[in-house]
């Protein structure tokens, strides 16, 4: 990767773990002139690649996120865009030569710029996170323990289950810096992580692919009532609300989706914020609004009212059936051993939120479905249950 | 004997709104459990009750009675019925 920024090559990763008609549908649209694999399957190339010095606003790389419409789209950053958010992050985080970051996100997914970029940056070094340990609690939290990782930077989904299933709250860790994003961190849950380590700096770090990181929090005081801010613009960005809806214009928005016009002017995230004292607040996907019999019902929303119970350790509210039989249903992840109970959580909607936005159905499991990114896999959900 | 109706009435009640409305779960279903507070009986439901009354008791219940206040517990709804059984 390092190599191709350098000839001015752009280089669009894939992880293996993607379902191979999706890998196809990327090779179809990104046309590769050379792919990098695996020694076991690595094809033979007999022509050398082109050099030519990269301009600051060449695409540096491609990241294919899911388009909304199921077909992915290829997110082109160019080499000023990363430099903008790698140059802020690493001041923000203060980086050093002394640090050691892992890399959990795949390289498909934009948390690892930070990591790789980051650590290139600082000299630091980075250790990466073999991909079968990603998920697996007990040795993910062996590995951020032993490795003296001073720097961790993750999905909530990834501490929660180090914290809930690999004990990594009674460790000892060499930990300075941790943050996240990609994902709602329940605060009360934060709250836990910043009792549990008051001298480590906690980020929540928020943007879409399409704009890296866009605003930043760092955390002290936490209020379990509220969701966790996403902060303020970082990056030399400009953030606004334009009806609800998170608009960024700066350095790290990108050049445009490969194969499509580019990018010109602020770019609308679709997703919907909220603005309190000059803090921004993340309120869930516009596309995630529904209507259930006649009531706006903003599904996140939902999610974050029931993520305080005490025995909710994760959450997804999901829409079965449509019209009069539309109905909000819960999945949920117990934090201990207590199983939640469906007039427990109902009580608990109706105590916080309008009469509308009361569940009606409860499903208690293992786990969420998650994407390869390590996201809650909502599609998956859906499909689940209808 | 009205006592008795009433005991019959609530024990119904409370199994409907369990299996149907609650997916079987009872551990906290009381006879003073807020049904529309809680959202236990939201618009479609309470419909669903209705026309329970009408079908398994003969109980029409005046769309004028369907009120928070007669609807509030499964307790209350069994004093409607049986108030209004006449």
């Amino acid at each position: 990767m390092q190599a191709a920024l350098r000839i001015g090559a752009i280089y669009v990763p894939v992880a293996p773990a993607n379902p191979h008609a999706r890998v196809e549908k990327i090779i179809k649209s990104a046309q590769p002139k050379l792919v990098v694999t695996d020694p076991h399957d690595a094809p033979t190339a007999d022509t050398a690649p082109e050099i030519d010095g990269p301009e600051p606003d060449d695409p540096a790389y491609v990241l294919y996120t899911s388009g909304s419409t199921g077909e992915p789209k290829g997110v082109c950053v160019s080499h000023r865009n990363a430099e903008a958010f790698v140059t802020w992050a690493a001041e923000e985080t203060g980086l050093h030569q002394g640090d050691r970051l892992s890399n959990h996100a795949p390289f498909n997914f934009d948390l690892s710029v930070f990591d790789l970029y980051g650590a290139f940056h600082a000299g630091a070094a980075v250790d990466l996170v073999p991909g079968e340990l990603a998920y697996r609690p007990a040795e993910l939290t062996e590995f951020l323990t032993t490795r003296g990782i001073t720097v961790w930077y993750s999905v909530p989904s990834a501490l929660l289950l180090m914290m809930r299933q690999g004990g990594l709250l009674q460790r000892d860790n060499a930990l300075r810096v941790c943050i996240f994003a990609g994902e709602p961190f329940p605060s009360d849950q934060v709250l836990e992580l910043r009792k549990a380590w008051p001298n480590t700096r906690l980020f929540n770090w928020y943007g879409p692919t399409e704009t890296n990181v866009c605003t930043s929090h760092e955390v002290h005081d936490v209020d379990p009532s509220r969701p966790l801010p996403i902060g303020t613009p970082s990056c030399g960005n400009e953030v606004e609300l334009d009806e609800g809806e998170i608009v960024v214009d700066g350095p790290t928005v990108m050049l445009g989706y490969w194969g499509e016009q580019p990018q010109r002017g602020p770019y609308r995230t679709g997703d919907l914020g909220k603005l309190t004292n000059g803090v921004f607040e993340y309120a869930g996907r516009r596309d995630a609004m529904v209507k259930v019999r006649g009531h706006r019902v903003e599904l996140g929303e939902i999610e974050t009212a029931l993520a305080s119970h005490p025995d909710v350790g994760a959450v997804a509210v999901v829409v079965t059936g449509s019209g009069l039989e539309a109905k909000l249903h819960a999945v949920v992840v117990p934090r201990n051993n207590k199983r939640p109970g469906l007039i427990g959580l109902k009580r608990h909607c109706a105590e916080r939120l309008p009469g509308y936005m009361i569940i009606d159905s409860l499903a208690v499991v293992a786990e969420l479905p998650r994407t390869a990114n390590g996201k809650t896999d909502r599609t998956a959900l859906s499909r689940g249950i209808q | 004997m009205s006592d008795e109706y009433h005991r019959d009435v609530l024990e119904k009640l409370t199994e409907l709104v369990r299996d149907e409305f609650l997916e079987g779960e009872d551990e906290e279903l009381t006879a003073t459990t807020p049904l529309m507070e809680w959202g236990i009986l939201k618009s479609i439901e309470t419909t669903r009750l209705v026309t329970y009354v009408r079908t398994e008791f003969g109980v029409r219940v005046p769309p004028a009675q369907v009120t928070t206040e007669n609807f509030r517990d499964l307790e209350s709804i069994a004093g409607l019925v049986t108030a209004l059984r006449g």
